[in-house]
Formats: C-alpha cells, structure tokens, sequence
C-alpha cells in the first residue's frame, strides 16, 4: 500500500515543481478567481458571472467565480481581504461593507481593500400598493405624521441596505413608522401585494416587475436623478425632501497587487463592462450602472462610509 | 439503559440553562415586550423541561427501548474513535495540503481501517474516486475545492 | 386556457434542440441532487450563465428539466446511503432508507420514480390549469398564516419521533434552539455566534444537514462495520403493482399538499414533504409500521416534494414573485431574457407562459425515461462492499459541505453536527425533528413577531384571520391524533 501512494505522491510533487518553476511569464498566465460574498443566483452573483463570462475574452484566461457566503457578506469580503494579494484572485464588494463595521460585525472596513472600480448603485424608492390613497411622498408623510406608528414599511433585513434607507426618509421628514424586516426584498414585496403591509423601501429594480404589471406604484425614488425604467416617477429631491441613497456593488483586490496587474485587470474588466453584451445584460436586469475608475471608486467609499455610519448611530442600529 | 436517559437528559438540561443564562444578556424589546430573548427564552424553557421529565424517567427507571453503551475494549469502539481523529485531521490539513492529495490519503486510511489490505485496491479506489470528483464539481460544474499549496497546478 | 397555443407549445418543446436540452437539464438535475450538498437551487444558480445569450425557450426547458430532476435526485441517495441528496428528500430517508437495507431498494427507488413523476406531472397540470386562482389564495398568506402554517409543520414532529415521542420532542426544542443562532431577525441582534461570523446567519443548512444524517451514519458504519453482508437489490424499474395500489391515494393527497405548500411563497419540497409524511402516517391502517420501511411513505414524500415544483412555478409566473428557493433563481434567469414573470408576462409573452407549462410536462417525462435507465445504475450502490462506501460517503459529505460556500468552516459545522448527530441517534433520539425545527424554527419566529409588531404586541392578531385559525387548529389535530396512534403502537408492541 505504502509503495502505491508513496509513488502518487512522488508524481504529484515532480508535477507541481515542473509546473511552477521555470517560466516567468506574462499576466495572467492561469484562470483568475472572482470571489463572490453572495450565494450563487442572486442579483450580485448573477452580475459578477455576466461580467466575468465577457472579460475572459480580454483577459485570455478563464475566470472562476467563488460563492464564498455567509455572516450577511461579512465571510466572504474577509475572504477577498485575505486572498494572496498576485492578482489571481479579484472579489465584488459590496454595500455591506459599509454598514458591516459601524454594528461591530466585521473587524475590517472599505480601506483594507484596493478598489478596482465601481460598477452600479441602484437607489430605493418608496412604493405602495396601487389602491393605496397616497399619490405622492407628500400624502404619504401627512397621513404617518397624522397617525404615528401606523404606517408599516418592509425591507430586505434588519440593518440591510433598505432598513437604512426607510430610516433615513422617516429621519428627514420626522415620521414615526414601523419597519419591517424580511428575509430578503422579495418577500417584502410579496407582502405588500398581498396588502399585509404599508410600504416597501427597496430598490426600483426589485419592484418593477409588480410596478409594469399594475400591483404598485412608486411615490418616489431616492435618486440624484429619475430612473431610467420609470421616467415618470418623480425623485424625493424634487418633491421637497432632500434625501439621497443607493446601494452599490464593485470590484476590488486585495491590498499589496502589482500595480502592473492592477492595470491589466482594470483594462480587461473595463472592456468586459463596455462590451455590448453586458451592456445588454444590465439593461435587462434593470441595473443602474455606474461606472467609476479605482481612484474616484475609492473616494466614494470613504464618503458612502462615513455617511452609513451617521444614519446607522442615529437609527440605533450602530454599536456605541 | 436507565443511566443513559439520565446522561443525554443533564446534557440537554445543560444546554438549555446555558441557553436561557445567555439568552437573559440580550438586549429586550421594551415597546413589544418581545425582543431577540424571546424565543430562546422559551424554547430553553421546554427543551429544560422535557430534559427534566426524561432524567425522572430514567430515575424511575421507566425508560424505553435499548441503548449500548461504548466500550474501549470493543474493536468498533476504538474504530470509531480513529475516525473521528483522522476526520478532524482532514479537516485540518485540508486547506494546506489541498483536496487531491488530503482526500486521497483519508480514503485509504479509512479503507484500512476498515480492514482493506489489497494494496492495489488502497491505491486505485482513492485515486478514481479523487479524479471523479474533481472532474464533476471544478470540471464539469465549476465549483471551486480548495486546492491548497498545488493551486494553479491543474 | 388556449388549448391551439398549448398544442403549439409542446410542438415547441419537442424540437429536437429543445428536447435535448430538457433531457441535459434533466440529467444534470438528476446528478445534482443525488450528490449530497449540491441542491436543485445550486445546479440551477450554476446553469444560469450557460444560458445568457441563448433561445428563452430552450434555456428555460433545461433549467425546468434540472428543477424536476433535481427534486427526484434527491431520494436516490436518501434511500441508497442515507443521505438527504437535497433538503426536501430529508422525509424521504424515514420509509426509504429501511427499504433498501432490507433488500428492497429497487422497489423504494422505482416508488420514489413513479411518485414523482406523478407528483411532477400533477403539480405540472396544476400549474397550467389553476395558476390564477390558486395564486389568489397564496397570496393571502400574511405572517400571521406563515406563522400558524410553521406551527402546523411543527406538529409533524410528534408524528417523526419514532419510538419516544419524548425524546422527539426534545430533539425538535434543541433543534429549534439551534435554529435560533445567528442574526435575530427582526432586530438584527446577533446571538449565540460564539464569536464566529460564520455563525451570524445561522448555521448553514446543508453543512447541518449532511453532518446530521450523512456523517452520523457514517460514524455508525465505521464503528458497526464488522459483520456486515453485503445488501443485494433487485433492479426493478417500475414498482410492483400492489405497491402502486397501495400508494396511489397518497400519491393523489401528497401532490396537491405538495402543490399547494409549493404556491405559497417561502415555502419548499422540504415542507411539503414532511406534511405529507405526517398525513399518510396519520391516515394510515398501520401507522405503527411506519418508520421501518413503508411503501407508501416514500409514494408520500416524493409525490409531494415534487409537485411543489409545478406548485411554486404558479406564483411565479402569474404573481412574479417565486415559490420556493429554486423559482428564486429561475426568476433571475427570466429577467436575464428580458422577461418580467407576473400578470404582464400572461399579457406580452403568453407564448413563454404555455412553452413553461408544456417544458414543465415534458421534462417530468423525461426524467421518467432517464430515471428508469438510471435505477439499474444506482441501485448497485447499495451493493458496494461498505469498506469502500463509507470512505467514499465520508469524501462526498465533506465537499458537499463545503460547497455550497466555498468555505473550511462549513466543514467543522457539518463534523460537529455528524457527531452530535452519531451520538443522538447511539442514545435513541430521532434525527428527523432537528431537521424539521430546522426548516421551521426561523419562519415561526420572524413571522410571530412580525405579527406582533403589526399587533402592537396583541397575541389576539393569531386568530384573527380564518386561515390562520384553520392551521392552528389543525395543528392541535395532528397532535392530538399522532399522540393517539403512538398510544396505540405502544400497546400494539408490548
């Protein structure tokens, strides 16, 4: 027996000798890892995988995504944090990297990491059922100042993205609601159809199937700008109430790559993000898109991170 | 037989008051009256109770059906013990040594253990099963295994 | 119904190209949920990328096919070694596991076929006929009912305690506790984490689940493995007819349960299943006998855990929002083509409604054809000498488990549960109601407070829909009657 696996062993040692000396060769000479915090299927992974399927051409090596999952995303962003930093592995961060730290959950934060670029922030909005009396932000936030804690508003999780974003808007404004989380945006909506709720805080792109078919409709959107799928829909800006948000995914590496590779991978994803197919992609997925280079990317991060932080301490949802 | 009702119902109990100490830490929801505390309260609440009824059980001497206990003299036993070990070492060495080579040394210790002394099977069993594995889940569905020090090898 | 655009859909499906495509879903299904850690909702996650930039009607038609055979891959493994190829094949290892220890896996696997082929099937007519009223109902379901459907399933933990409905009930509280680590999930407080982020959103399911039932029998087989003869099948196709008979009114029960449990949103096969498990027991001449190899048992949990497929597809399509896990990722796959499932999907693209209904009949037929050429393959698995199949149980288990998030952590969780598991079962407690607290535990908990957040704290809220009412009585019956029948196998017994 000994004999046996003593000459496996002896192949597989030679093998990896051979393999791993002699040529110092251009980047990347094999497949690129992309580590993913998110389970395999959602919006994030679905997102990583379409661009990761259109960068490869450019990058002439495969890239292999890696659901590595858990802890609300704070597993897997350690994962890329801790990754050998040769440019073989690159990771999608994400949101919860910002609201992560300030609920004392993860002992790192968006500076550990060397941003790559920024690829979309989707805003939330506030959408009711489309019985609903309210018409605009404005009735809404009467009716909850006339009948505090009555209004109910459904969110993705507790200290999720869209828990901050309904308290942000209840912050501004002085009303008092319920929030309600779910495990996930899907649910919430679901609820809200149903009529078991108030309101929904999530994003454009999770209501816009119920909004196309005649479910809900959108009192406004917590964007700089209106939204692309629904022209119509007026902005909180514009209806008096100065509230911007949005979650955001990017890509990023560990810290400490060659610059060099740096530069290649920024390249190859670029042109994977530019590419018609992705393009086409995005717009199908109702993706915001939004595209920022690694030095711009990183100066929104320390903005997005200190502004989560004030909103979470003021929500009671940050650790003192 | 009484003795292990009496045994797996303290460490249940256990578990339970170690549960309802920690559970008594959490922050309490003072407007509903129900916060994070609220359920584990009362689930350690019945898991202690129910513990307690299974420990009078076996006090009485009440309980029902067989147990065997362990026995080191016994050679199930002390198989039983090696396979926990060489699991844990797995486990351990795992990330290092990385899934090909890990996975097949504990095929072959445990087919040892198991009383395999054909050589020819120790060697080949392990190396299809590793080959078949690796092919399905980083060949054919792309699901990464942690490849260890030999990363990038294949 | 369009019954012109109907026949049009199956002349659509039955194109060479698509068939084909529904026959490699399906196999892949099969595959993939035999294997211990890799679910339907992993292979389909998985396949997704295979289908940007290809035809929607071929694209669905495969990851329909994966859906189906991943529900039915799933007791392969359940019956064969004992382990749940996927969550909703945990009720099928009850009856399943002691058949093929007894020499009859060719009869259990063969069973575990034709149910789900004819709870596919059922689920699959179901769906095409009754989507929109059966939608209206499921969207009733406010956390007050999902409250009182937890209850309910919970119920089923007496009728899945085995020979001491005490230490049953015990696993099911220390399952419940277990259930409750991790975020809390209304105020996001983290507890009993032990300090590891990997706990923060419980532990892991499958990890939990391959240590419980796959590790545990692998350390009883390592500590029992002297003097075992090996287990000779009999292949066998299709089952015999008397277990046909005796089966097919559970059959029929568990594909509509299955079919309705599967609508409503949050739900899964794995529910489905071990209600109506529950049910057949409860509905039984013997339910003393169940437990220790029951035909009709493994008809019941099949049937159902595969008509939840057709079941969950109906609010998907007509709602927009999935049934279950699986349709969760299906629903990204549509959005990938551009198509918005909902009321608009019925009025844009009614063309891509009917190609669903007709791949969804389709592929529960061809997974018939690749069971029946499969089972001659996987029931030989039983007969592997157990010197080379517990190793080989014990390397599935381990990367099954650390599979699903690529993570070595996962693989500590699935050891310490195989041993708490082992010994669990070694001082005769059931496995079974872990799992079921398991799956249940969070939905009853966030949802009874979510209830109590809209109630201002009232506990009144429980009983104030009809619905609810119903669930929670039933609950009290199921206990009350599944209590009853263990009195009366105990004076059976003695």
């Amino acid at each position: 027996m000994k004999r046996w696996a003593l000459v496996l062993c002896m192949l597989l040692i030679v093998g990896s000798v051979l393999s791993a000396g002699g040529k110092a060769e251009k980047f990347p000479s094999k497949p690129i890892t992309a580590i993913c915090p998110w389970t395999a299927g959602g919006g994030t992974d679905v997102l990583l995988r379409a661009l990761a399927k259109e960068t490869e051409k450019f990058l002439g090596q495969p890239i292999t995504v890696v659901n590595t999952t858990g802890g609300g995303g704070a597993v897997g962003h350690n994962a890329i944090r801790q990754a050998k930093p040769d440019g073989y592995t690159v990771g999608m961060i994400t949101f919860e990297l910002n609201s992560l730290p300030p609920q004392g959950l993860i002992p790192f934060t968006y500076k550990d990491f060397d941003p790559l670029m920024r690829l979309n922030v989707d805003p939330p909005a506030l959408t009711v059922r489309k019985d609903s009396p309210f018409n605009s932000l404005k009735d809404f936030i009467e009716y909850a100042k006339a009948h505090p804690g009555e209004v109910s508003i459904g969110n993705s999780g507790p200290g999720s993205v869209w828990h901050i974003a309904a308290g942000l808007m209840a912050e501004k404004t002085g009303i008092s609601v319920k929030y309600m989380p779910f495990d996930g945006a899907a649910p919430a909506v679901t609820a809200l159809v149903g009529g078991h709720l108030t309101a929904v805080s999530v994003s454009v792109a999770e209501v816009r199937g119920q909004v196309q078919s005649g479910n809900l409709k959108i009192l406004g959107v917590m964007d700089t700008k209106r939204s692309g799928i629904f022209p119509d829909v007026p902005t909180f800006q514009e209806q008096g109430i100065d509230v911007t948000f949005g979650t955001w995914r990017g890509l990023a590496l560990p810290k400490g790559v060659d610059p060099e590779k740096r530069q290649i991978l920024a390249d190859a994803f670029k042109k994977g993000f530019d590419s018609p197919e992705f393009q086409a992609f995005a717009k199908n997925a109702g993706l915001n898109l939004a595209y920022q280079d690694s030095a711009a990317f990183g100066e929104f991060l320390a903005k997005n991170a200190a502004d989560v932080e004030l909103v979470m301490q003021k929500l009671g949802l940050a650790k003192k | 037989m009484y003795r292990y009702d009496i045994i797996s119902g303290l460490v249940f109990a256990l578990i339970a008051i170690y549960a309802l100490i920690t559970a008594s830490s959490f922050p309490q929801d003072h407007v509903m009256g129900i916060g994070p505390n609220y359920f584990p309260t009362l689930l350690s609440i019945g898991l202690l109770l129910f513990s307690l009824i299974l420990i009078g059980r076996g006090v009485l001497k009440r309980s029902k059906g067989k147990i065997e206990g362990f026995s080191l003299k016994e050679e199930g036993t002390k198989r039983l013990f090696l396979s926990v070990i060489v699991a844990i070492a797995y486990t351990l060495v795992l990330p290092f040594l990385g899934f090909t080579l890990s996975t097949f040394f504990v095929i072959a210790v445990y087919m040892k253990l198991l009383g395999i002394r054909s050589v020819r099977l120790l060697g080949s069993v392990p190396l299809l099963v590793v080959i078949a594995v690796y092919l399905l889940f980083e060949k054919f569905l792309s699901i990464a295994l942690p490849s260890g020090f030999l990363k990038g090898l294949f | 119904m369009d019954w012109n655009l109907l026949f049009t859909s199956f002349e659509n499906i039955l194109h060479p190209s698509v068939l084909l495509s529904v026959l490699a879903g399906v196999t892949m299904g099969i595959t993939i949920g035999a294997l211990p850690g890799l679910t339907a909702t992993m292979g389909v996650a998985l396949l997704i990328p295979f289908t940007f930039g290809k035809p929607v009607t071929e694209s669905l038609a495969m990851l329909l096919g994966l859906y189906c055979g991943g529900m039915y891959g799933g007791s392969i493994s359940a019956i064969l070694i004992r382990t749940p190829g996927t969550p909703a094949a945990a009720a099928t290892v009850l009856e399943g596991y002691p058949l093929g220890q007894q020499g009859h896996a060719g009869r259990a696997l063969s069973m575990a076929l034709f149910a789900s082929f004819c709870g596919g099937t059922i689920g699959a007519l179901l769906m095409t006929f009754l989507s929109p009223p059966i939608s209206k109902v499921a969207l009733e379901f406010s956390y007050v009912e999902y409250f009182s459907l937890a209850v309910f399933g919970l119920s089923v933990i007496i009728s899945i305690s085995g020979t001491s409905i005490l230490k049953g009930v015990i696993a099911g509280f220390f399952g419940l506790l277990i259930s409750s680590i991790g975020f809390d999930p209304i105020s996001g407080y983290p507890r009993y984490t032990f300090g590891f982020v990997e706990l923060l959103e419980g532990p892991a399911f499958i990890p939990t689940l391959i240590g419980l039932f796959a590790l545990s029998e692998f350390f009883s087989g390592m500590e029992k493995s002297n003097g075992i003869e090996r287990i000779k099948a009999v292949v066998r196709a299709f089952p015999p007819k008397e277990d046909i008979l005796v089966s097919l009114k559970n059959i029929l029960k568990s594909s509509f349960i299955g079919a309705f449990i599967g609508a409503i949103p949050g739900t899964g096969g794995d529910i489905a299943a071990f209600v109506s498990y529950g049910e057949a027991k409860r509905s039984s001449k013997y339910p003393e006998r169940f437990g220790t190899g029951v035909i009709e048992g493994v008809a019941a949990t099949e049937a159902a855990n595969n008509a939840c497929s057709g079941g969950a597809m109906i609010p998907l399509l007509s709602l927009g929002v999935p049934g279950d896990s699986v349709t969760a990722v299906i629903l990204g796959a549509f959005i990938i083509q551009g198509l918005q499932p909902g009321p608009l999907l019925y009025k844009e693209h009614i063309d891509v409604v009917y190609n669903v209904f007709a791949s969804m009949i389709v592929a529960n037929i061809v997974m018939l054809f690749v069971g029946i050429i499969g089972i001659r393959f996987f029931v030989r698995v039983i007969s592997i000498d157990k010197k080379i199949l517990l190793p080989v149980i014990f390397v599935l288990s381990m990367v099954g488990s650390y599979a699903m998030r690529g993570n070595v952590f996962d693989l500590w969780l699935s050891l310490i549960f195989g041993l708490i598991g082992f010994l669990m079962q070694r001082y005769g407690f059931p496995l079974s109601p872990i799992l079921l607290a398991l799956i249940l535990g969070p939905m009853a908990e966030s949802n009874l407070r979510r209830s109590l957040v809209m109630s201002n704290g009232s506990w009144k809220i429980l009983v104030s829909r009809p619905i609810s009412v119903i669930l929670l009585c039933a609950a009290v019956l199921s206990i009350g009657i599944s209590i009853w029948n263990h009195k009366r196998v105990a004076a059976r017994t003695k």
